[in-house]
């Protein structure tokens, strides 16, 4: 990296050397009103030479052999002025006959004007996206766009996310957005290893408008990623560094009074529970600062102590995390191509101990022009990404809460040289030490990932363009996980309670691969017939996935902490896989503009997909979409004042999308048979099993049906702009892995049925009430409400589990006629007015006999308020970010109470209490309870620790309403008439930015970000969050870039 | 301009046309590393070695009968020795490797080896095999069927196994089941040709190389084993139906196993995979979730019996074997474990033995049934029997059987034999279970934190509640899915 940098230093030396004998134009760039308009191209008319304005419109540029520049940007009217003799210009620029005018790309690569289209659509530009410095682009969009939702599924130095349009259509298959690279289709991980600085816009196309473009999987919306381009005209180098903190901005809330023990040791002469010098369990006496012994003695006789008071070690087990993300850019053109590279380097440490991360990612882009009809366009990415991470997160973070906090948590660190923290001498006999965990479990995993595409459009006769695009993105990855060896001394085995015994050393290594090649073949023909604007494209897309995954491992190693699979005790285990899946796809696009004002879109696109059987392996699907410029076709509107522009819009569409489970869904219709589930080959014999998967014989596509409606209307000269869409699609065929009984043989069965139902509201509106010289603010933000339902699912299937803790337990669930995803899970036995009944005689409440619906886990209302203030060249923005209307499962809960540092445990000070709001049988009739105290109120044998507590699921499911300070930044461009003096930089920036800075959630959220779920980025089982991922932190840090 | 663009088109459209692809698209859809098509003998192989795997393993997700059985008590967890079945769905695992793992492949191997059986070119002693093999085959999957029977009583038979031409299949009479599977395995002991060889090395049982047995001699083994099961399960119904119980076993008498050498033992190996289920949940898992229970360690202790010392650790050095609370909490360093010998990995399982099948002749001969032979001659043999399988000697075995306590009692022989079939069963806790239900011996009590009564049955998976609509009306059947419901052959 580092030599990259200094060769890049050289050239940029060189270059300014070049220009340093011409003379300086500095200048600013400004609308009509004077405001400045950022990041103008400003360039010597004729030459190579140019530069870009900054982001207040100041530009300096070195002219030689020329006398008119030409000044342009997206959105105003390109100009040229004479500069003869001056070195002082400022240049006005008329803004476009309108904003929408905008040309952006969209589906299959086709720029088409925002009027153009029928759908909705958002686009977000490069310097939104890198605000809050989001190392990964998914964190860059998070609540910038009307009806995009983007959950950070987990903590962690690499948090993987799940980005969802318009709610979830699929059950149990896919309902991720499609994300597309320039113009090609990659998996959804690229989003986490693209460097946002690359990125120039996004555009977000909310419907299944693009899937005739892109085939079946834009059922889901598509994100389409356009990464930089060189401009023509201006070379320039970028340089920036960023440093980024991170710590833990919520923890579980805990309580603060009471130590290890627990009533099941007994109690004392007051009748309070008794200390236990050796209890995880946090259920003792009230604290009482007395100094009081940990554990037993050790073999050499010293004995661990600690005062019996509260420590907040809890907090302070999880460390600051720091993210240095480096980067340099070079960007070049002329009138005949243009080029872009960049280097990037992000090195995180995370809050758990011992977490690190780091991220390379290297860039190339290009075009060229090859006569009058031929251009190239070339992209390639590389990035290669390392973890070495804990395995055991979830252990690691049990095991710490597991530690009362009359222990200070942070003095166990030093495991091995420590005697008392070490596992032989460790306090406690049935918990680990959490640093020892965190550092015995590891992983190391690299990825490496290649992506690229070259696309020729061949433009033979004016209105023809023929293009031709080959994609290809492939990751390679291998993984190695240990697990060091360790042995404990008799005396630690079997010393009191003990439970310790030896770990055994184990190692697994794997690797895979993972190619996607897209080949793309089309044709696009304009023409305009009088009134009537007519654009064409037919074309075919050849889809080739193929991937291959290998693993072996070992338990036992016979020489300890060399962890080859090699020194693995026994037979080593070994796997393979390898996948295939093929899609070809014909496709039309047909759009008739009239006038200017009216525009028809229609497309239908003929998919063939080789993981279903030959008679259903084709299918059809059209769309068709309208938009009308109101403000252009009707006569009163384009004279008003107050109306700017007015765009009304509708579209329908169909889509089939094939869910089949596993790698690329290859290979799921013929039964198979498996070999290891009970230990074969025993020697060399072999045994099989039948596998236990029934699958239907004749699985289709999920088809999706769908409109949507809205308009584009902006106020005042643009002061203020908005949109608003209604949308509603219902998804049909569900593929569906329902469970069977296993007296069939199997125990599920894959089928077609259900139906899901998604509609809702997006709406987006901004104003700019000041604009001028020095000032400008605008505010705003997006609105989405979404109604995601479950129709159906099949007669004999009420419920379908999504991801659940235990079999048929609580977790996340699809039922008929309910919001989709449901929670169910445990509750207490209530009577009929919803009071929970308790016995009697113990004042105990029993738990219900089967699981019922707690709570919606899709939230109802998303909120995103943005705001930008320019002062001069300050400029401040920040996002607010609010979910609302939905609950969530807090599976930590149970673990926390379980260890007695829940704050529940406490709120009754572990006395007896009345359980609220219960009532009991008197024999007759339910009586309100007033005066039945639960038979003990304290845990360790006592309510809290119980399952009468912890298995009730509805004790723990929580509002997941919350309001985040999404994004908050601060910057300063230093002015152009201060950097042309260094004849050498043409722009700098300092800032100071933060991302979830705040987080306020719902009262009774004791627990964590509702926006985890415990279930994954890839499952549709949400509204569930655990022990696995570390507390969600905050990220503050500072900016300085440069460009020569 | 426009004859110019139709040129272009004609080039274009061809490119579009895919039929060509479709034939390559069905091959690529064929998995190349996993096995799409197998032998017959192999899901053989697996049925029996999941089969012995279940009825062994002491895990606490699936095989509890160690502990219902009272052999083991627990540690720090004794959810299970209080028979709380529902937390870790225990019936649900026991019914799925039964009905999924175990039966499902021997049905699917007596399918395919049926198959294979029509291959023109086999010769005709290969014919002969594939008769034995199919035979083998229907005992084990009818012996599979009992288990199932015999813990919940109604269950899917008839339309059972069907895949997905019958995804909610009907239950069946228990009893009608029941002497279906007799019937089944009388069929299948006169299919076995005794001259002709069967599986050979793909039966784990006797084609396990180091018995050295022909092939002719391994289907002779079978054929006592066989006969052996079908005594067993004929004196399953001696109470509910004593005339059939009694020409089955009398039939089935002469030809059981006459030593232990008959024994069907599933060897297991000294390194993973193929290890000893005891050894995987005990050793392996670094738990020390198990120690002895007091309930057989109590009865062990006043008989001197010497298979204590065969069976558990003596308890923290003392010399003594002490069991813990049958149903509480235990501390484990207190009492006795679970021998070396048992938690060996290569410790075998156990499918019959020859001690249980002398007790069971006992018992014929105690309810009067022409078994040759007396009660207690076939009650001494049995206990010998088991003393020397498990490590004692046959002096050891006299001065045993020496003691007033331990002699045969004609007056009381369902204790006699109930007792010693539940000492010889250790690690078997299924069949435990079974034969005391049967005899009501030894008298095993729920402890006092238990969630339910002793269970004489199982109740039915969650799983069939939720997606069998046939579940409701097979638990009215039986009177209802409680854990004290009592099968059709559990009279007393």
């Amino acid at each position: 990296m580092r030599k990259i940098v200094s060769l890049l230093t050289v050239l940029m030396l060189f270059c300014a050397s070049v220009y340093a004998q011409t003379r300086t134009v500095t200048g600013k760039v400004v609308d009509e009103k004077g405001v400045p308009i950022p990041f103008a191209t400003v360039t010597v008319k004729g030459t190579k030479n140019g530069t870009s304005a900054d982001a207040s419109g100041n530009f300096s540029l070195d002219v030689k052999g020329g006398n008119t520049l030409v000044v342009s940007s997206t959105g105003f009217q390109t100009k040229e002025i004479g500069i003869q003799g001056q070195s002082q210009v400022n240049v006005q620029l008329a803004g476009s006959a309108n904003l929408i005018d905008e040309v952006i790309v969209t589906a299959g690569g086709i720029k088409a004007r925002r009027k153009e289209i029928g759908t909705a659509n958002s686009v977000v530009k490069a310097e939104s996206l890198t605000a809050g410095k989001a190392v990964n682009v998914a964190g860059g969009l998070q609540g910038k766009v009307a009806g995009l939702q983007i959950n950070a599924t987990g903590g962690g130095v690499n948090p993987s996310f799940r980005v969802i349009l318009r709610g979830q259509r699929s059950l149990t298959g896919n309902n991720q957005a499609l994300l597309v690279l320039d113009n090609v289709i990659v998996p959804n991980e690229v989003l986490g290893n693209l460097n946002p600085d690359d990125v120039e816009e996004v555009v977000v196309l909310n419907g299944a408008g693009a899937a005739a473009l892109y085939g079946s999987q834009a059922s889901n919306g598509a994100i389409i990623v356009t990464t930089k381009k060189g401009k023509r005209g201006v070379t320039s180098v970028g340089l920036s560094q960023t440093t980024t903190v991170e710590s833990v901005a919520f923890f579980p809330k805990i309580q603060k009074q009471f130590g290890a023990g627990g009533s099941g040791y007994g109690v004392d002469v007051n009748a309070k529970p008794t200390f236990s010098y050796l209890e995880n369990q946090s259920y003792g006496p009230a604290f009482d600062g007395t100094m009081q012994p940990l554990g037993p003695p050790l073999e050499d006789g010293t004995q661990d102590s600690a005062l019996y008071q509260y420590n907040d070690g809890h907090f302070k087990f999880w460390e600051k995390g720091l993210t240095q993300q480096s980067d340099v850019n070079f960007s070049s053109g002329d009138d005949n191509s243009t080029f872009y590279m960049s280097g990037q380097y992000v090195g995180v440490t995370g809050t758990t101990p011992g977490d690190k991360y780091n991220r390379a990612a290297f860039r190339l882009n290009g075009t060229r022009k090859v006569g009058e009809k031929v251009n190239i366009t070339y992209t390639a990415g590389y990035t290669q990404n390392r973890y070495d991470i804990t395995t055991q997160t979830g252990s690691m973070y049990a095991n710490m809460l597991n530690m009362p906090s009359n222990g200070d948590i942070t003095r166990y660190q030093n495991w091995r040289t420590d005697p008392f923290a070490n596992p032989i001498g460790y306090y406690n006999p049935w918990y680990q030490n959490p640093y020892f965990t965190a550092d015995n479990y590891r992983s190391n995993q690299r990825n490496d990932y290649l992506l690229g595409n070259i696309e020729i459009r061949f433009m033979p006769i004016k209105g023809l363009d023929l293009v031709a695009r080959q994609g290809i993105t492939t990751r390679n990855l291998s993984n190695k996980n240990t697990v060091a060896e360790f042995k404990f001394t008799d005396y630690a085995k079997h010393t009191d309670a003990s439970s310790k015994s030896d770990i055994s050393g184990s190692v697994s290594d794997g690797s895979s691969f993972r190619t996607q090649l897209i080949s793309d073949l089309f044709a696009q023909y304009n023409t305009k017939i009088s009134d009537f604007t007519l654009s064409l494209i037919a074309g075919g897309q050849w889809t080739n996935q193929s991937a291959k995954d290998v693993g072996v491992s070992a338990n036992g190693l016979v020489v300890p902490d060399l962890f080859n699979v090699r020194n693995g005790v026994g037979t080593p285990g070994a796997s393979e896989a390898n996948y295939k899946a093929r899609q070809v796809g014909a496709y039309g696009d047909l759009r008739i503009g009239y006038k200017g004002y009216l525009y028809l879109h229609g497309t239908g696109r003929n998919d063939w997909v080789s993981i279903l059987a030959p008679e259903n392996r084709s299918f059809f699907y059209p769309s068709v979409d309208l938009s009308l410029i109101a403000t252009d076709a009707i006569a009163t509107l384009k004279e008003s004042n107050t109306i700017s522009y007015l765009k009304l819009r509708g579209g329908w569409s169909k889509v089939g999308q094939v869910n089949l489970r596993g790698t690329y869904g290859a290979y799921q219709l013929l039964p198979t048979f498996s070999s290891t589930a009970y230990g074969f080959p025993y020697g060399s014999l072999a045994g099989y099993t039948v596998d236990n998967s029934l699958v239907s014989n004749n699985l289709k596509p999920e088809i999706t049906k769908g409109y949507e409606a809205g308009f584009d209307l902006n106020l005042f000269k643009d002061r203020f702009t908005s949109n608003f869409t209604y949308f509603d699609t219902k998804t049909d065929d569900q593929t569906v892995s329902t469970r069977v009984s296993s007296t069939t043989g199997f125990t599920s069965l894959t089928t077609n049925t259900g139906q899901t139902q998604s509609r809702g509201i997006e709406a987006t509106a901004h104003v700019t009430p000041i604009r001028n010289r020095d000032w400008s603010f605008t505010i705003g933000g997006n609105y989405t409400y979404l109604d995601n339902k479950v129709n159906s699912i099949s007669t004999d299937l009420p419920k379908l589990s999504l991801a659940t803790y235990g079999t048929d337990g609580p977790g996340s669930y699809a039922v008929a006629n309910q919001v989709f995803p449901v929670i169910m899970g445990f509750d207490y036995q209530r009577d009929p007015q919803g009071h929970v009944i308790v016995d009697a005689i113990s004042g105990l409440p029993t738990k219900s006999d089967t699981i019922s619906i707690l709570g919606n886990a899709t939230p109802k209302h998303r909120l995103g308020i943005d705001g930008l203030l320019k002062f001069k060249n300050l400029s401040f923005s920040f996002l607010f970010d609010y979910r609302g209307g939905y609950q969530v499962y807090n599976s930590m809960g149970p673990e926390l109470d379980w260890s007695g540092t829940g704050y529940r445990t406490a709120v009754y000070n572990r006395q007896r209490f009345v359980f609220p709001n219960s009532v009991y049988w008197d024999g007759s009739k339910y009586v309100a309870n007033t005066d039945i105290t639960v038979k003990n109120g304290n845990g360790n044998n006592g309510f809290w620790s119980d399952g009468i507590n912890r298995d009730i699921t509805s004790n723990y499911v929580t509002s997941g309403d919350f309001w985040k300070l999404r994004e908050i930044s601060l910057a300063y461009d230093f002015p152009a008439s201060i950097l042309s003096k260094t004849k050498v930089i043409k722009g700098a920036r300092i800032s100071v930015q933060a991302r979830n800075l705040f987080m306020w959630m719902a009262k009774d959220n004791y627990y964590t970000d509702p926006e985890y779920s415990d279930a994954g980025s890839d499952s549709n089982g949400i509204g569930l969050t655990g022990i696995g991922q570390t507390p969600p932190s905050r990220y503050y840090g500072a900016t300085v870039s440069v460009k020569f | 301009m426009k004859i110019r663009l139709q040129q272009y088109i004609k080039y274009f459209i061809p490119l579009l046309v895919l039929g060509a692809c479709k034939r390559n698209m069905t091959d690529l859809n064929h998995n190349p590393k996993v096995a799409t098509t197998v032998q017959g003998e192999m899901l053989f192989t697996n049925a029996e070695k999941a089969f012995a795997d279940v009825m062994t393993t002491p895990n606490v997700n699936t095989g509890i009968f160690e502990l219902i059985s009272q052999y083991w008590a627990e540690t720090t967890y004794p959810q299970e020795s209080q028979y709380d079945l529902g937390n870790r769905d225990i019936p649900l695992n026991w019914w799925n490797v039964l009905y999924r793992d175990v039966i499902q492949d021997f049905n699917q191997s007596i399918n395919l080896m049926r198959q294979q059986q029509t291959d023109p070119t086999l010769l005709p002693e290969q014919k002969v095999a594939y008769t034995n093999k199919i035979a083998i085959a229907k005992v084990f999957r009818a012996y599979a069927f009992s288990a199932l029977v015999n813990t919940f009583g109604d269950i899917p038979y008839t339309e059972a196994l069907q895949g997905r031409e019958n995804t909610t299949p009907k239950y069946d009479d228990q009893k009608t089941v029941y002497y279906a599977l007799l019937d089944t395995i009388d069929a299948a002991i006169q299919e076995m040709d005794p001259s002709g060889t069967g599986f050979g090395n793909a039966d784990l049982i006797y084609g396990d190389p180091d018995l050295h047995l022909t092939g002719e001699q391994q289907i002779s083994k079978w054929i006592k084993f066989a006969n052996s099961i079908k005594l067993k399960l004929g004196m399953i119904i001696a109470d509910s139906d004593p005339s059939k119980a009694a020409s089955i076993v009398e039939a089935a008498a002469p030809n059981v196993f006459t030593s232990n050498e008959d024994n069907a033992l599933l060897p297991y190996t000294t390194t993973p995979p193929n290890v000893n289920p005891i050894w995987t949940n005990l050793v392996q898992s670094g738990r020390n979730d198990f120690v002895a229970a007091n309930t057989i360690v109590d009865t062990m202790n006043a008989r001197n019996d010497p298979r204590r010392e065969f069976f558990f650790t003596d308890a923290a050095g003392s010399g003594k074997f002490i069991g813990g609370v049958y149903g509480a909490g235990n501390a484990f360093k207190n009492f006795s474990h679970p021998s070396d010998k048992v938690e060996a990995a290569d410790f075998p399982a156990i499918l019959m033995d020859y001690a249980e099948v002398e007790l069971l002749l006992a018992e014929g001969a105690a309810r009067g049934m022409n078994v040759g032979g007396t009660a207690e001659e076939h009650y001494n043999k049995g206990v010998t029997a088991s003393i020397e399988f498990w490590g004692g000697t046959a002096a050891d075995a006299a001065a045993y059987l020496a003691m007033p306590v331990n002699k045969y009692s004609a007056a009381n022989w369902k204790k006699s034999i109930g007792v010693q079939a539940w000492i010889n069963y250790y690690t078997r806790g299924f069949d435990a279970w079974v034969e005391q239900r049967r005899l009501d011996y030894p008298q095993l009590k729920a402890p006092p934190a238990a969630v339910t009564a002793y269970p004489v049955r199982y109740t039915y998976p969650s799983t069939e509640e939720n997606l069998n609509p046939n579940y409701a009306e097979a638990a009215t059947a039986i009177g209802g899915d409680e854990v004290t419901t009592k099968l059709f052959w559990d009279k007393f």
